[in-house]
């Protein structure tokens, strides 16, 4: 196993539910609640607040929306969000020794 | 989607284990949006042989041919279409706006463009201006639409380009040959290798 310095690891990704999240919005771009909650499994109570810890580290936006009259709740992965993930996963392979630094 | 209960935080976590759930969500999430850009490498290499066939044709001495290019350009173009996306089916359109949005965004380009070319040339009324400013303002359009609806930023320079040249065209009022080179080559730098790297950004294996 490589060396890794742990404290690299972002507490905000490292949370499973907000890793799926972020894993999702980093192919998908942008996603609504609802296709997000069936996607995760999880409550709306328990997406709410891993959305509200993403969004207060600026890695997600959330932004609503209408389709005709039906509200919708949308939310696409920030700049700072692609980064944060992008070396979240680079630190991850990196302790399996599989970064491409290696 | 292999079923994947984001909500177990007490199990057993590994490196391995993480990298395995983000590779399912992002397998996950590259078949909600449905913009791998593999049709645009499709499309891109389609239009950019049309271009450069009708060029060709225009510049020797072979009769002036349209249809006997464009048909089988459009034949293959969405015959290739339909089989990526019998290959990769996306996930349904309910509640998914993003992917309505960007299907009937290439849809309205696509049959727009098509709808013009074919009854204009039918009616004897064709304009190559009318279809040339029609072709760059759907490109552009569609390319800004899907920069608005996936996030992707860089997107919209790949709009401005495709508005550019609309503006060009406008602006210079001429259509000659040489429009078909630029249209060519628009279709590999604008549609080609967008989608190749599209492709290859959200195909990267977590």
């Amino acid at each position: 196993m490589s060396e890794y310095d742990y404290r690299a690891i972002d507490d905000f990704i490292h949370s499973r539910v907000r890793l799926t999240i972020m894993s999702f919005l980093a192919a998908a771009r942008s996603a609504e609640f609802t296709e997000l909650k069936t996607e995760l499994k999880v409550s709306d109570g328990n997406l709410s607040t891993h959305l509200k810890k993403l969004e207060d580290a600026k890695y997600i936006t959330i932004s609503k929306q209408f389709n005709g009259k039906k509200p919708l709740t949308l939310i696409a992965i920030s700049e700072s969000g692609d980064l944060a993930f992008q070396s979240y996963v680079e630190g991850l392979a990196h302790m399996i020794g599989l970064s491409k630094k290696d | 989607m292999e079923q994947t209960n984001a909500d177990t935080s007490k199990e057993t976590r590994s490196p391995e284990t993480d990298l395995a759930l983000i590779r399912a969500m992002m397998q996950a999430g590259r078949k909600r949006i449905g913009v791998d850009g593999i049709l645009l490498v499709v499309w891109g290499v389609m239009l950019t042989l049309g271009f450069t066939a009708q060029y060709i044709v225009i510049m020797s001495q072979y009769p002036h041919m349209i249809l006997e290019i464009w048909i089988p350009v459009y034949v293959v173009g969405f015959l290739l279409s339909y089989l990526v996306e019998k290959r990769n089916p996306r996930t349904p359109t309910e509640n998914n706006l993003a992917l309505k949005v960007y299907a009937m965004t290439w849809k309205a380009s696509g049959i727009s463009i098509a709808v013009y070319f074919f009854l204009s040339l039918l009616s004897d009324t064709f304009d190559p201006m009318i279809i040339t400013i029609l072709t760059t303002v759907c490109f552009g359009s569609s390319f800004f639409v899907i920069s608005v609806i996936t996030g992707l930023q860089k997107l919209k320079f790949v709009a401005a380009g495709w508005w550019l040249l609309t503006a060009l065209f406008s602006i210079f009022n001429t259509i000659g040959p040489e429009t078909l080179l630029i249209l060519s080559a628009a279709s590999i730098f604008l549609l080609l290798i967008p989608g190749y790297f599209l492709r290859r950004m959200l195909s990267v294996e977590a």
